[in-house]
């Protein structure tokens, strides 16, 4: 009985993060519930196949779990806040509050204790936030890029995770094989591919979009290093 | 942040969450003077403003000083364009960060992108100029605002679908040069903007500094097609195709106002991840499929939205020879 209690909570918890309405806990109960059941695995495989392709955009490539990488993601990622508040509206406006304005910070101001342990860059915005100035932010929140989201450090995530994760937490990075591991940013490979890529595409758009060479602007003034040590 | 767009963007209401839109609007009503929104449908003066800016970017000679922001980085940069006998030389140097340089090679002002001849009504199968791109933005000529010590007209350019990224430029008045330049979604959020701190025009072109090369105006390669893409938003058209060692098969696109790029290479270990990238407003995603016995790295980079991008990799096809 207990277990199938168990059983039926999780199923409404990972419809939950299906619908986006999933907090923190219930997503990380989930990956954890996952990492023993296969059932509840293929599941949320499932979820993913008909919600994508009621999206029409079955994948072209084969399917790959990430489900475990994921969670190790967010083993890695450091705690903004452990605010839990019933799930209203007070409690969205709680997640994108990061670099909300200034009464945004207000209302969520609990969440500003939280910048204490972020690192300077994000620091900044926070300060940004808290002054009012318009704030430029990423597509994502901010929280859920790497620091500053300075170059080269690209912030990527893994398809899967796309839309169907909540944004708060979703991981930095999640990279495939070959070399099976949660990175917060691409192999040295990978970025120096794609700051190869952005050059070029920097050419096309300094003639294509209206702009001149003010595009090029785009392109990131560093060359690509190893990952620091550091992170 | 998204109260703060609703400063910027007080005439749309576009967000999700009814309640959040309007504590947003309470918030922007009682915190900052909202700004009536002067919708404008004057194709001729938009017109106007998008191709002058266009030839002006490549016609005059200037220098100055810009700002551009992206995801709460900040990074300054110099630059210079010089005309002499119809040939364009600019430089863009970094001031912060690690020292970069950008140097490209001359080009002839009359050699027009597609972009230019969409931006400057040129298309010949076009009826009226604008008319194109007016199928898939709203113009909106907003307040004049006062960038770099010059009087300017901010032109914001909106989005009709989901599918691309929304503009404002802010063209100065005297030179029709943009002043500014932003980047937002679909949604009203803000990317990236560019800003000039300080601008000036160069009377007299001195003698360029580069040798012209030969590169003058790069003809559109009609290098055989081997790939097709299925799927790309209404709008674009292809910008020229190139070929290279080192990232493989590149297609370019333009709508005139944005621009993606697609690659495409056997796969190679060590690049053959999968994943998404952003910085500002280009973003790159990469996705490994297979074709017949290969497997391929598809990558898009351009300044439309990740599922644009997502949606136009996956549609790329081998052409089927024979």
């Amino acid at each position: 009985m207990l277990e199938n209690n168990q059983t039926t909570a999780i199923h409404e918890s990972l419809s939950a993060l299906m619908d986006d309405q999933a907090s923190e806990m219930e997503l990380l109960r989930v990956l954890k519930a996952t990492e023993q059941q296969p059932e509840l695995r293929q599941r949320w495989a499932n979820y993913q196949m008909i919600s994508a392709s009621m999206r029409n955009e079955v994948p072209e490539a084969p399917y790959v779990d990430l489900s475990s990488f994921i969670s190790k993601a967010l083993e890695d990622e450091s705690v903004h806040s452990v605010v839990v508040v019933e799930k209203t509206w007070l409690h969205r406006v709680g997640r994108m509050a990061i670099a909300a304005s200034v009464a945004g910070a207000v209302v969520v101001n609990g969440q500003l204790s939280g910048f204490g342990v972020n690192s300077g860059e994000a620091g900044d915005e926070a300060v940004l936030a808290v002054s009012g100035a318009p704030s430029i932010s990423g597509a994502v929140p901010s929280n859920a890029l790497p620091a500053g989201f300075r170059a080269p450090e690209f912030s990527a995530r893994t398809v899967s995770s796309h839309k169907s994760m909540p944004a708060a937490v979703a991981p930095t990075l999640v990279k495939r094989a070959p070399s099976v591991q949660v990175n917060r940013r691409p192999s040295p490979e990978v970025q120096a591919y794609l700051q190869q890529v952005m050059q070029l595409h920097a050419d096309n758009a300094s003639v294509n979009t209206g702009r001149g060479v003010l595009s090029y602007a785009r392109v990131p003034a560093v060359k690509v290093q190893p990952p620091r040590a550091s992170e | 942040m998204v109260c703060t767009l609703y400063k910027i963007f007080p005439s749309v209401h576009l967000l999700p969450n009814e309640k959040l839109r309007k504590l947003c609007s309470f918030l922007v009503l009682s915190l900052s003077f909202s700004v009536p929104a002067v919708a404008s449908e004057d194709l001729g003066r938009v017109g106007q403003l998008l191709g002058g800016m266009s030839q002006a970017l490549r016609e005059q000679s200037y220098q100055g000083l810009f700002t551009y922001e992206h995801g709460g980085a900040l990074e300054t940069l110099k630059l210079q364009h010089q005309v002499s006998d119809g040939v364009e030389v600019s430089s863009l140097e970094h001031l912060n960060g690690p020292a970069q340089r950008y140097n490209p090679t001359a080009r002839k002002t009359d050699c027009l992108s597609p972009s230019d001849r969409r931006l400057r009504g040129l298309l010949p199968d076009v009826t009226s100029a604008l008319a194109d791109l007016a199928t898939h933005y709203h113009f909106y000529i907003r307040e004049d605002q006062r960038v770099a010590g010059r009087e300017a007209t901010v032109l914001q350019v909106v989005p009709r679908d989901e599918y691309r990224f929304g503009h404002t430029f802010t063209i100065d008045k005297e030179t029709s040069l943009p002043l500014g330049a932003m980047i937002f979604t679909p949604n009203k959020t803000v990317l990236e903007r560019l800003q000039f701190v300080d601008l000036s025009l160069l009377a007299e072109a001195e003698p360029l500094a580069v040798a012209p090369s030969s590169f003058l105006c790069q003809s559109e390669s009609v290098a055989q097609e081997l790939w097709q893409i299925g799927w790309m938003p209404s709008g674009f058209m292809s910008a020229g195709v190139n070929r290279s060692e080192s990232v493989g098969d590149m297609m370019m696109f333009t709508d005139g106002l944005s621009s993606f790029s697609v690659f495409i290479r056997p796969s190679v270990d060590g690049v053959a991840a999968q994943g998404q990238a952003q910085r500002g407003a280009t973003v790159a995603f990469m996705q490994q499929y297979r074709f017949g016995q290969e497997i391929y790295t598809v990558s898009v980079v351009g300044e439309v939205p990740v599922r644009t991008a997502q949606r136009i990799a996956s549609s790329v096809r081998p052409v089927t020879q024979g």
